[in-house]
């Protein structure tokens, strides 16, 4: 068989079977949270979280790294994006997410030189072809899109391409997960925890997260069959009073995770505290470039040092409560701004803007 | 004009600020590349204005602007795009295409033989769609000011007696049948950009849709709406013929045709094919007793042998919206929403 | 008109509106060893692109999963095979007029 087609983890007679045993299975309420965007994607996009049974309760963690991006990092970006010597590079997701004043889509109609790459691998052709300007990827996301950034670097620095340089938003999951976890009202019972980057990871990272949290932890794909396989599993160890780890996503994960990945990464950054998007700096929940990788740093080479507050004001305007729905004490239809001041055409808070954002995973696909 | 242009009085091979300015130049473009291409009895006449012959039937008249990037994109070009998106928007109101104008706006320094081959593709895809492009204009902007050319045409169709195509006939319970598989020309462009690009066997469904439209009026006196989902993709389309009518549209998702290949490309950039943009394909509702022969009348048209029966009107639950569902294989639906065409406007 | 060109360039990439976390599974076809990177051409059911294998060890027939330009894991297909196997082989509770209460 060809384990790229999708066909058969989109079967829909494997996920009314798999339905059914979810349903066979719990007894009581649980809630479980996934903590990958993409996940959440898939949920709302075959709308699953109405074919659970009552009291199984979906929670969307903060795996969004659009989402979770602080609006002092969209500022300088807006500001970098700005200058006439700078190329600002960036995945799509990131054009509309506000920062405090405009986005990177307002500064491109303003005429900032700002695009749209699948890879951030295509900027060293782009640095190399424009010696003149500056070229800036704005390098979000988690372990999953980490090592690319790592590869750019130190390619970068083999070749003396000096006009390169990234914007770093990088968060790492476990330590969120505890952090989110730690927090008394925090009423998470098991963990999906996101395929892609427990196959850079490798699995030793969960098994010890489990372990500390005392919590079931499933390894989950993102295809519908693969996410009620993994809840199955949870409520299976939930039920029968297990925590610990457990792979639903065999094909993708295995058990050392991309070596070679994780090396690169090792060499070119370090875990760091890291600032989330409304809810402050959470210790070693990221990554920073190390020193002897400081010259691709784009905000200690072109922004002026200041000091970063914890959860700036910035952040989430008019009471928005985003920072409470990625902690799951809140779902977006709580929100008074939801479906009316805040749309993704107009997006208020970062979890609207992605279509993996919870908030606009719901407004898509649950209204 | 400008000093910097050399003006010898001839075809350079770069469009220059004098080829828009009106004099020998222009005359020199005109009668080097638009006139032989498009020639016809109104404009070799080179009037200001053609003069059309006057009939009894109503008259649609319909102008889009093509602004498309990259130029040439696998399976078309600018040219044949605005020759067919006008003359599939006149079809769409049910008459029968038969004038077209064509206005360019060109980046100084745009490629003569580019736009040699954009005239050739253009007057191709109106000799197909058996229209004359009577009248034309031509200016040039300085580098910068506009991307590469731009293409605006409008076209003159005549409505047959008795046909009257309005989303207000649309009912509850009518068939939704669309002509053929959805998100080609968008992902074809998309192939091609700069950042994103990837091969793939992908071709612009570009084309003219007399020949579906005609055999469709052979079997059906008055189908419902017909329109062409462009920009903003079959779900735009769905959309605003909801809202237009008032009324639900339900679709389901594993009758829609789509290309593996499209679905493919679609898969590797995160993109729905319901929003990608279509330049050859119709969405069609017709009352469900008409379905069975609108629908065999389509798949032996020219550029219909995919066509599919995609799903029915439906009445609008009490207090909701009117709007788009998709049923889902577990039989539960989800909304679709108008995606890009809300904000779209406003950027602009 | 300088509005108008900005305006189309707007339009071209809004729609491209793709997510960040994606990463999709395809076949290594060949491998290029020569440029800045070890780039795989990579079939993803029937469209190609290019994808550097830097990160893992792979041959031409693997299948990876890649994400923004890179192999991020090298897919198990007995694993997938046997996942399916044991999906299909599940019962059907509604087979079995199983009491759900």
């Amino acid at each position: 068989m060809n384990p790229c087609d999708p066909t058969p983890w989109r079967d829909p007679q494997i996920m009314r079977k798999l339905l059914d045993r979810i349903a066979a299975t719990v007894t009581r309420p649980w809630n479980i949270m996934e903590v990958c965007g993409g996940q959440t994607w898939t949920l709302a996009r075959y709308r699953l979280e109405e074919l659970l049974p009552d009291g199984l309760n979906m929670i969307h963690g903060p795996g969004c790294p659009v989402c979770v991006t602080p609006a002092e990092t969209i500022d300088d970006a807006i500001g970098l994006a700005m200058r006439p010597d700078v190329i600002f590079c960036s995945f799509g997701d990131m054009l509309r997410v506000p920062g405090t004043d405009g986005s990177l889509l307002r500064a491109k109609t303003a005429g900032a030189d700002v695009r749209l790459l699948y890879s951030p691998l295509d900027t060293l052709d782009i640095a190399v072809e424009n010696p003149d300007r500056q070229v800036i990827f704005f390098a979000i996301g988690f372990e999953t899109t980490t090592p690319v950034y790592a590869l750019m670097a130190e390619k970068a620095r083999e070749r003396h391409i000096s006009n390169l340089s990234i914007l770093t938003s990088l968060f790492t999951v476990p330590a969120a997960v505890s952090a989110i976890k730690s927090d008394p009202d925090c009423r998470i019972d098991a963990l999906l925890a996101a395929g892609h980057v427990c196959a850079v990871t490798g699995l030793d990272p969960y098994r010890q997260l489990a372990s500390d949290l005392d919590m079931p932890i499933v390894v989950t794909g993102f295809e519908p069959v693969d996410m009620l396989l993994g809840i199955l599993r949870a409520v299976t160890m939930l039920e029968n009073g297990r925590s610990g780890l457990s792979n639903a996503y065999g094909r993708a994960v295995g058990e050392a995770g991309a070596a070679n990945a994780r090396a690169a990464v090792g060499r070119v950054f370090h875990l760091s505290d890291t600032s989330w998007r409304g809810m402050g700096i959470m210790p070693l929940s990221g990554m920073k470039l190390r020193p002897e990788f400081e010259q691709f740093d784009a905000r200690r080479r072109f922004v002026s040092d200041r000091e970063h507050v914890s959860v700036t004001n910035r952040d989430y305007p008019d009471s928005c409560i985003a920072h409470l729905i990625m902690k799951g004490l809140r779902r977006p239809a709580d929100c008074p701004h939801f479906g009316k001041k805040c749309t993704p055409a107009c997006p208020v808070g970062a979890p609207m803007v992605s279509s993996e954002g919870v908030c606009a995973a719901h407004y898509r696909y649950l209204s | 004009m400008t000093p910097h242009c050399p003006l010898p009085d001839r075809i350079t091979t770069t469009v220059c600020m004098a080829h828009g300015g009106g004099g020998s130049m222009t005359a020199s473009l005109i009668g080097e590349i638009f006139a032989p291409a498009f020639s016809n009895d109104y404009l070799n006449r080179r009037h200001d204005a053609a003069t059309l012959p006057t009939t009894d039937c109503r008259t649609a008249f319909t102008t889009d602007t093509f602004v498309v990037s990259p130029i040439f994109f696998p399976g078309g070009n600018i040219g044949d795009l605005a020759v067919n998106g006008t003359v599939n928007d006149l079809l769409c109101a049910g008459a029968t295409p038969r004038f077209l104008s064509c206005g360019f706006v060109i980046e100084k320094g745009f490629p003569i033989d580019d736009l040699r081959k954009i005239a050739t593709t253009m007057a191709e895809a109106a000799r197909v769609a058996e229209v004359e492009i009577v009248t034309g204009d031509t200016k040039v902007v300085e580098r910068g000011r506009c991307d590469g050319v731009y293409i605006n045409t409008s076209g003159i169709g005549y409505i047959p007696h008795g046909l009257d195509i309005d989303p207000g006939n649309i009912h509850p319970g009518d068939t939704v049948i669309i002509t053929g598989t959805i998100g080609r020309h968008g992902m074809a462009v998309m192939s091609q950009r700069e950042g994103l690009r990837f091969s793939s066997p992908i071709t612009s469904d570009t084309a003219s849709l007399c020949d579906i439209v005609g055999n469709l009026l052979d079997v059906v006196a008055t189908p419902r709406v017909l329109r062409d989902p462009t920009r903003g993709g079959l779900s735009s389309t769905l959309n605003e013929l909801a809202e237009a009518s008032g009324v639900d549209i339900e679709i389901d998702e594993s009758a829609v045709p789509v290309m593996p290949e499209v679905r493919s490309a679609c898969e590797l950039l995160g993109l729905d094919p319901l929003y990608v943009a279509n330049e050859g394909v119709m969405l069609i509702i017709v009352d469900p007793a008409d379905a069975a022969k609108a629908l065999a009348a389509i798949r032996r048209s020219a550029h219909g042998a995919d066509a599919a029966i995609i799903g029915r009107v439906a009445p609008t639950a009490e207090g909701r919206r009117p709007g788009v569902w998709v049923r889902m294989p577990l039989g539960n639906r989800r909304r679709l929403e108008m995606l890009s065409g809300e904000q779209l406007p406003r950027i602009c | 008109m300088t509005d108008q060109t900005k305006c189309h360039r707007i339009i071209a990439f809004y729609y491209t509106d793709y997510i960040m976390c994606l990463a999709v599974p395809g076949k290594i076809i060949t491998i290029d060893d020569d440029g800045l990177f070890r780039m795989a051409e990579t079939d993803f059911l029937g469209v190609r692109r290019r994808v550097c294998v830097d990160t893992v060890d792979a041959r031409p027939g693997d299948y990876i999963i890649a994400h923004a330009g890179i192999a991020i894991s090298v897919m198990d297909s007995s694993e997938a095979e046997a996942t399916l196997r044991d999906l299909n082989l599940m019962t059907d509770l509604r087979d079995q007029n199983f009491n759900r209460s």
